[in-house]
Formats: C-alpha cells, structure tokens, sequence
C-alpha cells in the first residue's frame, strides 16, 4: 500500500516537472527584453517614459520589451556594482558628471566610438556636454541632460546696492555681497551670496583662477599650486573676512523651499534649477532674477555638470541598446524627457524644439553661457574618491581647522598617492 | 584558480575550527580518568549523531551566510578588489596602509576617534538613564505596562525614519530645540528684566555639535531597550532583601547600593557589552544624518567602510576595516567582561 502511494506520487512530480519543462520550451517565442535604467526622475518623467517614449518605441521594433527601473541617485552605485559583479548589468543606464573615468577603467561602459561615428549626430550636441562621456579620446556614453552654473541674483537689490551690472570679479562679487548682506548679529537676515560648503564651489573658483586639479595625464595633482591656494582663500574669504554667507548655509524654509527662492539671500552661484525653484516658489519675483556669467579672475569659466546614457558591455542585445539610446536622444524626445526636469538639453537641435526653453529667458542665457565658456569635469577613475577628499580639504579650510594651503598640501599628497597607486597598477 | 585555492583554505580551516567546536559541544571529550581514556557508548555516539542531524540546519546556515563570508571578508582583505574584476593579491598591503592612515592622523583616525567619541557620549548617559528609569518603572507604578511600551516604542521605529524626524528637530532656523532656547531666551528676559540672547544653533551643519546632536538622538533610540533589560534584572532581585534591609533602617540609596547595583551586576555587564558593540558598529544615523561630516566631524569606522567598499570600490581596504573594528570589539569585549567577572554577588 505504502509502496504504491510512494509510487503515485513519485509519478506525480515527475508528470509536473515533464509539464513545466514542455511549457518552458513552447512554442510561443519570447520577446527581446531591454533593460533600461533612469536616475533622473519625476512623476512627469515616468509618465513621458512609461506612457509614451518607450510603448512608441516597442511599437517601431515588434518583439522588443523595454523595461524601465527607476533608481535613486542614493543607491544607484550599490546597484550597478552589484548588477554588473552578477552578470545581470542593465542594457541602457543613466550616470552622472563624475562616471565615465571610473566606468571606462574598470569595463562597466561600452565604447561607442564607431557607433558615434556613424551616427552622425555628434556635432550636434555642446562641446561641454559631450566632454563628460568622454575618457583617453574615447566615446562611452550620450549626453541625457545638462546643467551649467551660474550666477543666479536679483537684479532689485544689485540695484539698491547701487551697482547697475552685476559683478563681474571676485573683487566685485565680494563687495556686492557684502553690500547686500543684512544681519542680526550672528543671523543673517538676507545673505549676500547662498554658498554652500561644497567641493562643486571650490572647483569652479579653481578653475576661474586658470587652476586645475590634476595634470593632464591624471598623474599628478596640481592642488599644492598658488591658484588652487588662492581659490580656496577667496572662497574661505566669503565666509570669514567678508562674512557675506554663514558657515552652516542658510536654512531652507520649512526645510524645502531652497533659500534663493525664499528672498534670503541676494545671489547663488546654481545651475538652472535656481529659476525652477523661483517659477515654484516665488513666481512673483522672477522679473527681478537674472542670469550672469561666474565672477572671473584669470579666465571666465562655466562649469557644466551632464548626465549621460550609458551601454552595458554585459549586455546581449547591443545593437538594440544602441537603437533605445539613439531613440531617446532624438530631439524632441530629449526636450520632452528635459521639459519633465528642467535641465537643459545636451543637444542643440532639442533646445531649439523644446518649448519650455522658449519660454524662459533664463533658460536661453544658460544656454548661450555653456556653450561660449562651458567646461565639464576631466575624466579619471578616481572621481568619487577625489570629490570625497576635495570636500575633506574644503571643509577643514572653512570651518577652520587648517589653512587652505594647509588643506590643499595634505590632500595635493593623498592625491598623489592615489594617482600613484593606479599608475602602478597599470 | 589560485586565489580561489586559497580561499577555499582559509575557509576550509575555519570551518574546521567550528566544527570541532560543535563537536566539543554535542560530545565533550570524556575525562581521562588515569592513563585510560574511556570510549563512547553506543547511545552516547547515537546521541552524538542525533545531536548533529538536529544541529545541521542551523550549522549549514551558519556556514553559508556567515561563515563562508567572513572567510571570504579576511581573504579580501589581502586583496585589492573592485568586485567588478578578480581579487588580486597584495598581502598585507591594506593593514599597511590603516597603519600608515593611523600614524598620520587619516581619515581612518578620524573615524576611530569619532566611534569613541560616540561611544563614550552615548554609554554612560544612556546606562544610567536606562537604570533611573527602570527603577522609577519598578517602584509598582500604576500603568507600568504603558510606560514601558511608550519608553520602548523608539526602539521599534525604524532609525531613518527616526533620523529624519530628528533632524527637522535639529533645523537650525525651524527646529523645534532652536525654538526652545529661543523660548528659553524669553523666559530669561523676563526674569532678569533685561534682554538675554541665545543664538539659535547649527547643530548638525555644526562641527562642534554634530556628533553630540546624533549621540543624543542615538540614547533616546536606544533607551527603551536597555530600560527593559535592567526592569527584568530588578524585578529579578528578591524583595526580602530589601524588607530586611528595611528592618535594619537602611535608606533608600543604601538599599541601592548594597542590594540593587551588586545584584544587577550581570545585567549591567550585559548591557556594557552589547552597547559597545552597538556604538562601535553606529552607521544609519550618521549616514542619513551627516553622511560623516560637517568636516569629517561624525565620520565613523562602519561609515568608512561603506565609502571605501560601495562608493570607492576597495573592497580589500573595506574588509581590512572591518577586521580592523572585529579586534577592536573583541578586544572591547574581552575587557569588559573580564572586568565585570568575578564578585557576583548572591545574597541567601
């Protein structure tokens, strides 16, 4: 009796594992799946993506599925590394301003220099923009989106501090602050400038002071030198001697509305989003906002920080990959997936078709600034780790815990250290 | 082939140290008696067998999800490896380089000195206001059962969420501490009947204060728990020593002193060692909090970990760390309860 139950039910999942197989292996052919995944996002941009980009172009190839995961800036890292340690790398990813170095050098993204090359499109997009996916002369990315910095201010209170341009020195800068800062004793009513203590700050004032950050082999650093020295005394400057920001930042009222938009601070040094925040929160001041080109000192610099699409090398359907990254790079698809973000777009031509950049006067200056004096960051696989010690150098000089010399001498040796480090491993 | 040769070694040795630990568990070698060593019975070798068979779930998960990687985590630290690419072999290269970042006050430095910072922040107050407020909660309160679950309700809540709202309190302009010190400012004011200011605070943007702000926010967190684990030591102390110490006249703080305290010797040896690890360990909260700064003010060794092994990719170094803090706790531990050993006290 035992025997035959046993043998009924050994019979049993045999039949059931004989019928998955057979499903497994029907006839029905599957679709060719693309993996696609987007870092900057909204709830317009998923719509645009999921509810029109992406069903027109599974439309125009029959049996292609996209499908689209949506990943935080925060855990992006963690999910390429770990994806791409798994074999299970996305087809098509959007990174930022600092990825090409470090994804080109360890074999995360495909080099696209032929496909470029045919392409044929190359010329259309900013020279700055198209500059963040490129590592050693070769192409591993599309530009997705761009964001140049400038000088942000209003123009009513420049006015009021009697100054009828805005200014166009650090030496200027500096005065206009000071001249427009209103404080409490140690609170500041209406800061003259909103700086925040970052490593983007530092770099652009490096740059303005006709400085750099390493040398052009990516060997060497170059932070121990007088312009690099002087960069981050002038922005140390703002803080201390001229006392134009406090060092903390300014709060952000209620915790979200950026300062600039709120009327606590007279001018910023930010990409487009400045005017976004404007448009949102204080529409009604918008008139009196204007766009500047960076205070200068040796050069006039635009810093431009872009987002790009990248290819997997894991991925096994390239050519496919390659037609999702030419599809969503169309010039009106690009204005669209930009319109949902407002960045600027990385190409001319979707500049020109993209209707909220007509509307905004703003915007076009931003535009018309990258493209005369716009520099992205240099490519190098240590970015995140240089980001993390320029960062470490700024905030000692700020806060006061070193000189800037001090700072700039201490990291200018890790950063040869690091630089070395690679070197000996090639 | 080879790394992996050697992985499987160091694993391989491992795994044999814990299961002959496993085995001197489930049948301890009998004692000699003389120069003869008595043989297992058969019931005791079918013991034995049982005792494995019931053993081997838990051994084999052991093995694979902890075992196996901590292995594999010693192993990569005498490596250089991205993840992406094979581990390549460099020796003791990464306990080189924490030694150097130790000698030249790194980073690495920083982290330690800020680990203890917190430690020593967040241990004292937090233990000794665990045990107040057990003793309050013991004093036969009525809704004892309601306290303890509100005093313990933080532990449940997850530490971001937690975090976030801790920093809303912490906002330097909107913040509901800024709001108290200027209220406080008021009060002062109208006391003293001439303006008094207290400047409003940076708090977490502060690299004076940072560290503190999450220390803060770390005791109020963990205070339920070890409120609970002292309330369960009390009410695990007998009451006729205190109805007789009561007789002898002795006062409330005497009866603490010599009743309450020695007795709960193992609780607080308990709850030192276990706070330790959990301070050498802290990371969400600096991490959502601070990510490390204001100027590497809040950085600690798991949040150096993190950087150097997902954001820089070293996961050699990162592995190196963490064995680096492994010691550390070890050693913390082995301290701890050797200093708390010994003395118990057992009153008849």
């Amino acid at each position: 009796m035992v025997v035959t139950r046993l043998a009924a039910a050994v019979a049993l999942l045999v039949a059931t594992g004989a019928g998955l197989i057979l499903w497994g292996c029907g006839g029905r052919s599957r679709p060719v799946e693309l993996e696609l995944w987007l870092a900057d996002f909204n709830e317009d941009t998923r719509r645009l993506i999921d509810t029109e980009l992406v069903p027109r172009f599974e439309a125009a190839h029959p049996g292609v599925k996209v499908n689209t995961q949506y990943v935080s800036w925060t855990h992006l890292d963690e999910k390429l590394t770990i994806s791409f340690a798994g074999g299970v790398a996305p087809d098509v990813y959007q990174v930022g301003a600092e990825y090409v170095g470090g994804l080109a050098y360890r074999g995360m993204a495909e080099r696209l220099d032929e496909r470029v090359a045919r392409w044929g499109a190359r010329g259309d997009f900013y020279e700055a923009s198209w500059n963040t996916c490129v590592y050693r002369g070769h192409v591993y990315g599309l530009p997705y989106l761009s964001a140049p910095r400038a000088l942000i201010y209003r123009r009513d209170l420049l006015e009021k501090a009697g100054f009828r341009r805005p200014p166009d020195t650090w030496e200027e800068l500096a005065e206009a602050a000071r001249r427009m800062t209103v404080k409490r004793g140690p609170v500041f009513d209406l800061a003259g400038m909103n700086l925040p203590v970052t490593w983007q700050i530092f770099v652009e004032f490096l740059w303005e002071n006709g400085g750099r950050i390493f040398d052009d082999a990516g060997r060497h650093s170059l932070l121990d030198s007088p312009e690099a020295v002087e960069a981050l005394q002038f922005y140390v400057d703002l803080y201390r001697k001229y006392g134009v920001c406090p060092t903390a930042g300014m709060p952000q009222v209620g915790g979200s509305v950026p300062v600039f938009a709120s009327k606590k601070a007279a001018m910023e040094i930010m990409n487009q989003m400045g005017i976004y925040n404007v448009k949102k929160y204080a529409p009604e001041m918008l008139p009196e906002v204007a766009i500047a080109p960076t205070p200068r000192r040796k050069r006039r610099v635009i810093s431009v920080y872009t987002d790009w699409l990248a290819m997997s090398p894991q991925s096994r359907h390239k050519d496919l990959a390659w037609e999702l990254m030419t599809f969503l790079m169309e010039p009106e698809n690009l204005a669209a997936y930009n319109a949902t973000l407002f960045f600027i777009p990385p190409r001319r031509s979707a500049v020109e078709a993209a209707a909220f950049m007509r509307n905004n006067p703003q915007l076009r200056d931003f535009v018309s600034l990258m493209e005369k004096y716009g520099q992205s960051l240099p490519a190098i696989p240590e970015w995140f780790e240089i980001r993390t010690g320029l960062l470490r150098a700024v905030e000692a000089a700020i806060y006061g815990t070193k000189t800037p010399e001090q700072a700039l001498r201490d990291y200018s040796r890790e950063l040869d250290e690091l630089l070395a480090e690679r070197e000996a491993q090639e | 082939m080879r790394t992996l040769g050697r992985a499987l070694r160091v694993g391989g040795m491992l795994a044999g140290a814990i299961f002959g630990l496993a085995r001197m568990g489930a049948n301890p070698r009998p004692r000699r008696q003389g120069r003869v060593a008595a043989r297992p019975s058969a019931a005791a070798r079918r013991e034995a067998r049982a005792a494995y068979l019931f053993l081997s779930p838990g051994l084999a998960l052991f093995f694979v999800f902890v075992l196996i990687p901590v292995a594999a985590a010693f192993y990569l630290s005498l490596c250089r490896y991205d993840i992406i690419h094979a581990p390549h072999w460099i020796g003791l290269r990464n306990y080189a380089r924490l030694g150097r970042d130790l000698a030249e006050q790194g980073v690495f430095y920083l982290a330690l000195r800020n680990t203890a910072q917190y430690a020593i922040a967040t241990i004292p107050v937090g233990m000794a206001l665990a045990l107040g407020l057990a003793v309050l909660l013991n004093a036969g309160l009525r809704g004892i059962t309601l306290y303890r679950t509100t005093y313990y309700l933080p532990v449940v809540t997850s530490l971001v969420a937690v975090s976030m709202v801790w920093m809303w309190l912490y906002d330097p302009n909107y913040g509901l501490l800024n709001y108290g010190l200027e209220l406080l400012a008021r009060a002062a004011s109208a006391i003293v009947g001439r303006p008094v200011s207290i400047p409003p605070q940076t708090w977490l943007a502060n690299p004076r204060q940072a560290m503190l702000a999450i220390a803060a926010m770390s005791i109020w967190k963990g205070l339920g728990y070890n409120t609970v684990i002292y309330l369960a030591g009390l009410q695990g102390v007998p009451q006729h020593l205190y109805e007789a110490a009561i007789i002898d006249g002795a006062t409330p703080w005497q009866r603490f002193r010599s009743i309450t305290w020695p007795l709960l010797k193992p609780t607080t040896a308990f709850i030192l060692v276990v706070s330790v690890i959990g301070a050498s360990q802290v990371f969400a909260q600096v991490y959502v909090m601070t990510n490390g700064g204001p100027n590497n003010a809040t950085t600690v060794i798991v949040h150096q970990i993190f950087q150097n092994a997902f954001s820089f990719l070293k996961m050699g170094y990162a592995s190196a760390m963490a064995f680096a803090l492994f010691g550390i706790i070890f050693v913390l531990s082995m301290v701890n309860l050797r200093l708390l050993r010994g003395g118990e006290v057992e009153y008849t």
